[in-house]
């Protein structure tokens, strides 16, 4: 009989062991509180990347502030590695409509036309 | 039993496993945006249901005078697509209205038509956003 009353600890040993050496990719965006929706779709996140819009019109791409002219080189980068992509708008329900305009103006003409308003799902009937 | 010492550490693995590799979808309204080579069409007015988010966060449909309010939108909607299936829906927002009144708006149409869809009444490239222009 193989001796087996250690293998919790080893487990255990392992289990610690990834906790610490795996490193999560996050994203942090900006705060933002988003508008809710009861209609949304689920998106695959492996296609998605976000803009983050803030309540002051602050855009945010992979952590950087960028201005909303650096848009549309940088989408159009992401959209030649993945043809398939979808940007999702991360944006505060009291952002000025404006903002969100022009960067959809940006996206055009990076030709990312796949994009998704993110928002909270809302139960029907609630709002 | 050495077999069932180690079953629930496998178990316990195989949550922690599952707890790590799961993300959960994002929830978000889908949108084709026109290209930028696609040529601009007329279309008949009659065939045009305008959706005016104000500044204020109102909506006003087509060029009537009094705010329609947001619970009445789904139904309207589904009225006019019922009339005409080529109905093309135009929503409009002032540049400074919040976001998130566009995205209300955005909410009831869409999921007019996915109330409709039963009834075979697609939704493609039938809604339109804009914004307005500032006068």
């Amino acid at each position: 009989m193989i001796p087996t009353s250690s293998m919790g600890d080893i487990v255990f040993l392992l289990l610690i062991f990834f906790m610490v050496t795996t490193i999560f990719k996050l994203e942090e965006g900006l705060p933002i509180s988003l508008p809710r929706s009861a209609a949304g779709d689920k998106i695959p996140r492996e296609k998605i990347t976000h803009i983050w819009i803030d309540s002051a019109g602050q855009i945010s791409i992979d952590d950087m502030l960028i201005d909303v002219v650096d848009i549309e080189p940088l989408v159009a980068a992401k959209l030649r590695e993945n043809p398939a992509l979808i940007v999702s708008f991360n944006t505060d329900a009291m952002t000025p409509y404006q903002v969100v305009d022009d960067s959809m103006e940006r996206l055009k003409l990076a030709n990312a036309l796949r994009v998704s308003f993110t928002t909270s799902l809302e139960e029907e009937g609630e709002g | 039993m050495s077999g069932e010492s180690a079953q629930s550490d496998v178990a316990f693995l195989l949550l922690i496993f599952f707890i790590v590799s799961t993300t959960f979808p994002e929830i978000g309204l889908t949108l084709i945006l026109p290209s930028k080579a696609s040529t601009v069409k007329q279309v008949k007015r009659t065939n045009v249901m305008q959706i005016v988010t104000a500044r204020t966060g109102d909506y006003y449909i087509d060029t009537e005078e009094t705010p329609t309010p947001l619970s009445a939108l789904k139904g309207l909607v589904k009225e006019r697509l019922i009339e005409n299936d080529k109905l093309i829906l135009s929503v409009e927002t002032h540049p400074e209205a919040p976001y998130g009144s566009m995205i209300d708006a955005l909410d009831e149409v869409t999921l007019a038509y996915d109330e409709l869809e039963a009834q075979r009444i697609r939704r493609d490239k039938r809604i339109s956003l804009k914004s307005l222009e500032i006068e």
